[in-house]
């Protein structure tokens, strides 16, 4: 027996029409679940690009699931529940990302330290941290003093993995053409 | 591509579709089908096994193995298709299965004396392969069927929907070969009915996301 909710909901009732063939409702019932996700998707994802992206993917999986929708059952924890899977699938890619970015990294700054500068004592570091600005100081004082990873210093300056990456290259070079300059 | 020209080309694809049947509707179409089956093949295995049935021996095992159908089966079909639920809850449901085997074991480790000893002469002496037969047989009906069933519909949580499916196949296959098997010792329930089906539920697990990415 159809929900008394179900019934007084236009959503179930385009979505009904929608799985008869009705395109018109099922292109009524797509502009309308766009309109209702985005605050949603606002509240979760920052980057607006990815938004729009996960929104695209709902909509597809809604596309692709609309055969399993009970007609007359209330629509909106169906839809909610594959808006929630997508936003965790992509918080998991994400995360997987993030990891192997900050990996590779991590190589590439074990490598910058080895070619670029070669500093022996943790003074010489310091000495030359007046030199760069005061937040690159930071980032390399992290990274060289305290052997923390690049993950662990954009944490710690609440910056991204990749704007902490780009402030240190940057350091690294004004400390490199200052090292050259001294010698 | 913009969002709005995804709803033009989605709305143009949205051709007339079935919806599906409530789960548990479609539960008792897999409940009625794998008995039917069961029923249809059950004088050929019992000719090859050569031991009547009976359900008297073990109630409360065999209450639990039920129990693990009914509950199992049925979310197996609830997950078919998208819906919010708890993820704790989710999780431990599974639990269900599990009872029954740990009360195996608790049996096997506190009501038997000189377990390793027995143990040892049961792998040395004559295998009991015909029990491991007999899951094997009552587990791919069910399972066959249910998997059929559950490819229709749309699993968003296909690990855990993969292993509901194999647990309630097994714990069929498990209710057939405990009322058909001879032996009543919790050993060889350990040893010959619960060792040999452990790779199932792992290999489902682990193939769950090939299972069910070709569904509709």
């Amino acid at each position: 027996m159809p929900d008394q909710e179900a019934e007084k909901d236009p959503l179930s009732s385009l979505m009904d029409q929608s799985q008869k063939g009705n395109q018109n409702a099922y292109k009524q019932l797509l502009s309308q679940i766009q309109i209702e996700l985005k605050p949603l998707l606002i509240k979760k994802i920052a980057n607006e690009e990815d938004r729009e992206d996960i929104l695209q993917n709902i909509l597809i999986a809604i596309h692709n699931a609309r055969h399993s929708y009970t007609p007359g059952r209330p629509f909106r924890p169906w839809m909610s529940a594959i808006a929630n899977h997508k936003i965790i699938d992509y918080y998991r890619q994400k995360n997987r990302q993030s990891s192997r970015e900050t990996d590779q990294e991590d190589t590439d700054f074990a490598w910058n330290d080895e070619t670029q500068i070669r500093l022996e004592t943790n003074e010489q570091i310091e000495s030359l941290l007046g030199k760069v600005s005061q937040k690159q100081a930071r980032i390399l004082k992290y990274m060289k003093l305290e052997g923390l990873s690049v993950k662990e210093t954009a944490t710690l300056m609440e910056m991204s993995v990749s704007a902490v990456k780009v402030a240190a290259h940057r350091a690294y070079k004004k400390l490199k053409k200052e090292i050259e300059k001294e010698s | 591509m913009k969002t709005e020209k995804l709803i033009d080309l989605l709305a143009r694809d949205g051709k007339p579709v079935k919806p599906m049947q409530h789960p548990p509707v479609r539960f008792a179409i897999w409940l009625l089908l794998t008995s039917a089956l069961i029923l249809f093949t059950y004088p050929a295995v019992s000719y090859f096994f050569g031991h009547p049935f009976q359900l008297n021996r073990d109630l409360t095992g065999f209450f639990l193995l039920f129990a693990t159908t009914l509950i199992l089966g049925f979310l197996a079909f609830v997950l078919n298709s998208p819906v919010l639920m708890n993820p704790i809850l989710k999780y431990l449901i599974s639990a269900v299965f599990f009872i029954w085997i740990a009360r195996t074991i608790v049996m096997v480790f506190f009501l038997e004396e000189s377990v390793f000893e027995h143990l040892m002469h049961m792998y040395s002496g004559h295998p009991h392969t015909g029990c491991m037969a007999n899951t094997y047989i009552y587990f791919i009906i069910p399972f066959f069927i249910i998997i059929l069933m559950l490819r229709t519909g749309y699993t968003l949580d296909k690990h855990l929907a993969g292993f509901y499916a194999v647990t309630a196949s097994l714990s069929i296959a498990e209710l057939m070969t405990s009322a058909m098997c001879p032996h009543a010792e919790p050993l060889h329930t350990l040893v010959w009915h619960i060792v040999p089906i452990i790779p199932l539920p792992i290999a489902v697990w682990i193939l769950s996301e090939k299972i069910f990415t070709n569904a509709k």
